[in-house]
């Protein structure tokens, strides 16, 4: 039985321990600390301009996606969709032509696959928005939204002040009203008081911040659109979104059922000198609570993720390492050249990361393997620019995908 | 020198991933969560000047906030030691006094054990216990056997490790109190089966791990404890022999809280911390082979594995679930559930007892619908509580895995829902 070891979990990590588990590996699944899909909109990005099969010719050699393949990523996005199907999440979308959203700050973003309490039902599309504000949580932008809303050419009707029965007496967060919500009890209580307050409010749609339950998200979606009688449209929220922590728990499950091993809490480390030696990977070190521990292994998929998930780290002295390994990384210019002079500009630390061949191996400048049996996959990869491509998940979904099907055929 | 865990605070970018996390934040109004009383609130805590809020203490210490920070940020650690300063100040009330010797206890009253654990479970007398000192009447207190562990394998007890017998590998059991007092058949059960995959078990001097006396804040107690049993432990460890424990919330505190939480320091708490493991721990990573090549009889039934935060915290994942899923007939689900509420001590107070069982509900309520048999757990606190919130069997795995080698008789049911 080949002994895989997946290193970190967030998308990438966690789709590759399935599939590897699926396809008969004994699998553990090594993370430090949560994060990756905890911060995410828990949408699938895989390329916000037009087709990728016919996009994909123009993209730059060193992209992740020249590496995988477009037949790898719709195969991973079909095995994405197969895994999450039993949720009741429902996602919907379409390969080749993105969707487009309402952010948080009510611009519009553009993705592939969405769930379906995210995607406004096409049939209702031209129905005017209503933004519900929910008393007591401050992580929500109505006027702000409404604004930028209606500069993107929305209609909006205005913005409706929404009780909240069983308010917490403290700060509020998107998870106090998600599990609010997720007690059948409370959640009547608090759709019922909505409903009365939006009781002959006209044909709309209502825009709510994404807090509609953790567990059970998508018969909860339903439950309400029935008792209010409106089609309900989420928006992901600051962290920690609950679209994210959904589809995280939702991989968990299926990891767990596929029979992964999932060990939180490790940092994991190499053996030493493993640059320098025999170009394979006997095993990892994790820094458990005990000190180190190892766990031999056969082949390891690295998913520890870019620069703002932990895989790569920035020193002082302006250099940029890979926290497992010490693989290089390639993109890192001058210090002074890392970062866009605005934030929401292009910023070059995005496409700092490990290079690969078309096997996923860390290469060197020289595109030589460097370690056989290691693949690199998700954020970790170098060379994209995932924000302003709209590529994060595609990526993390594919090279999952196409590692999984190196390592075990 | 050690990192003080409140400096990692610095590290914290408030996202919030802890407080999601919570299972305390999760069911009550009176814990800001992990987020607000650790990272936010150390910046307001002057070494000199008094505690500025008292939230803190409604945490349960499950340790949930530290593992699942991305960014290092030490949060249980340093609210532990957040409500030691309280109790410092406000010094611990009589109850947390008590409910913190589990050793004291066992000492004095298991030589009176039938008399004992008829008076705690009399109505009359745990009423009285709630209204004089707080100690909640749904606390699961579980009953003193007469004969300890230690009194049962006296034998096996030695302060310098014995000679190696031949073709034998030399493991130090850590038992913990509860197994020594209350549980003693557990402890008997782990040794055969260390004994039947190859090892010869001895039972090293060992006193009470102080995390009762830790999670109530006694933090001189808990070092006392800590100094002891690594001095009785040292001479084992010098010889390499593995410290192997049943209780994964003791040997959570033999591996990291002395150091991380306590501060003790130096080489022979190093040595012995590192030699330290959880038992499921040590039969997957270095008795794998000899217990692939052993026989599993069928239990055809279905169980519940919770595994307890103390586990989780060990940072090796959950070593029982695989093993357990090798026996034949035995069918083992996954608990759902974040924490089963007690957290050692915490549960049995009567002021925090309901946010205890809120806490909890999620796993009763995934064992009332799962209908199982029976439920595996690997710390006791946590078996005791389920148990009582239950009524359902609450095992530990080596008692299961014990079972399916022949080594003892395994019931699979004993009521429940």
């Amino acid at each position: 039985m080949t002994k895989v070891h997946v290193v970190g979990a967030g998308l990438s990590g966690l789709v590759a321990a399935i599939l590897a588990a699926e396809r008969g590996a004994d699998v553990t699944l090594l993370a430090r600390g949560r994060g990756g899909l905890e911060l995410s909109h828990g949408c699938i990005d895989i390329w916000h301009d037009g087709d990728l099969r016919q996009e994909l010719p123009s993209i730059a050699s060193g992209h992740p996606y020249r590496m995988i393949g477009v037949d790898a990523i719709e195969k991973a996005v079909q095995a994405f969709l197969r895994i999450v199907q039993p949720s009741g999440l429902g996602y919907l979308g379409e390969f080749r032509h993105p969707l487009r959203l309402p952010t948080a700050v009510g611009s519009l973003r553009r993705t592939n696959f969405a769930p379906l309490a995210q995607v406004s039902d096409d049939a209702l599309g031209d129905l005017p928005c209503l933004i519900g504000a929910i008393e007591g949580f401050r992580d929500f932008f109505p006027a702000m939204i409404r604004r930028n809303l209606i500069e993107n050419g929305f209609s909006v009707e205005g913005i409706v002040e929404l009780p909240l029965p069983g308010h917490p007496a403290r700060d509020v967060y998107a998870s106090d009203l998600a599990r609010l919500l997720d007690r059948e009890e409370d959640a009547g209580n608090v759709l019922n008081a909505w409903q009365r307050r939006l009781a002959g409010a006209g044909a709309l749609r209502l825009l709510l911040p994404a807090v509609l339950g953790l567990r059970d998200a998508g018969r909860l979606h339903r439950k309400a659109e029935t008792i209010i009688g409106m089609p309900i449209q989420e928006i992901p929220t600051l962290p920690p979104s609950m679209p994210g922590l959904r589809l995280e728990w939702v991989l968990w499950r299926a990891a767990d059922a596929a029979g992964v091993h999932l060990v939180e809490g490790p940092q994991i480390t190499s053996p030493p000198d493993v640059m320098a030696g025999a170009g394979r990977v006997e095993e990892l070190m994790a820094e458990t609570a005990a000190g180190e521990r190892r766990f031999p292994a056969d082949a390891i998929i690295l998913a520890t993720g870019g620069i703002l998930n932990g895989g790569l780290k920035a020193l002082q002295d302006g250099r940029v390492v890979e926290t497992v390994f010490g693989l290089p990384v390639s993109g890192v210019g001058l210090r002074d050249e890392w970062t866009a002079e605005r934030m929401i500009d292009r910023q070059p630390f995005e496409r700092f990361g490990v290079k690969v061949d078309a096997a996923l191996h860390p290469v060197d400048a020289d595109g030589r393997v460097l370690l056989e049996n290691v693949h690199v996959i998700g954020g970790l990869l170098g060379g994209a620019d995932r924000i302003s491509e709209g590529s994060r998940q595609g990526i993390d979904l594919g090279s999952a995908y196409r590692a999984v099907e190196v390592i075990l055929g | 020198m050690m990192t003080r865990p409140g400096f990692t605070s610095d590290q914290c970018l408030k996202c919030n991933i802890c407080t999601a996390a919570c299972p305390v934040a999760a069911v009550t109004d009176l814990f800001p969560g992990p987020k607000a009383v650790g990272p936010q609130a150390e910046r307001f805590r002057h070494p000199e000047l008094p505690m500025p809020d008292e939230s803190v203490s409604y945490c349960s210490g499950c340790g949930t906030c530290t593992r699942v920070c991305p960014h290092g940020v030490a949060v249980a650690e340093t609210n532990i030691q957040a409500k030691a300063r309280l109790v410092e100040e406000k010094h611990a009330p009589l109850r947390d006094q008590f409910l913190s010797r589990p050793d004291l206890l066992g000492m004095f009253l298991s030589p009176v054990a039938p008399l004992a654990n008829v008076m705690l479970n009399a109505t009359s007398v745990r009423w009285v216990l709630d209204k004089t000192i707080g100690i909640s009447p749904g606390a699961a207190l579980p009953p003193f056997t007469r004969v300890s562990l230690r009194k049962r394998e006296a034998a096996r007890c030695m302060k310098q490790p014995p000679d190696p017998k031949p073709g034998k590998r030399r493991v130090a059991y850590f038992h913990g109190c509860s197994t020594n007092y209350y549980e003693p058949e557990l402890g008997q059960q782990a040794i055969a089966v260390l004994e039947r995959l190859g090892c010869q078990v001895i039972l090293p001097p060992q006193v009470c791990c102080g995390l009762p006396l830790q999670s109530n804040g006694l933090f001189d107690a808990a070092r006392e404890k800590g100094r002891k049993n690594v001095s009785g432990l040292l001479p084992f460890a010098e010889q390499g022999i593995p410290i192997v424990g049943t209780s994964s919330s003791c040997m959570l505190e033999l591996k990291h809280e002395y150091h991380a939480v306590l501060g003790l320091e130096g080489d022979d708490l190093a040595i012995v911390s590192h030699l330290c493991y959880d038992m499921f721990e040590f039969l997957l990573l270095e008795l794998n082979d000899a217990l692939r090549h052993v026989h599993l009889t069928p239990i055809n039934a279905s169980a519940l594995y919770h595994p307890p935060c103390q586990l989780r915290n060990h940072g090796v994942g959950m070593p029982a679930l695989g093993i357990l899923r090798r026996i034949p007939g035995l069918n083992v689900q996954l608990s759902d559930a974040m924490c089963c509420g007690v957290a050692g001590t915490y549960g049995a107070k009567s002021e925090k007892y309901d946010i205890a069982r809120a806490v909890g509900k999620g796993l009763f309520d995934q064992l009332k619908a799962s209908g199982v048999d029976f439920v595996i757990s690997d710390t006791e606190t946590c078996r005791w509580w389920i148990e009582k919130h239950t009524g359902l069997r609450v095992v530990h795995p080596i008692e299961v895995l014990a079972g399916a080698m022949g080594l003892g008789e395994f019931r699979v049911k004993s009521g429940g829902y």
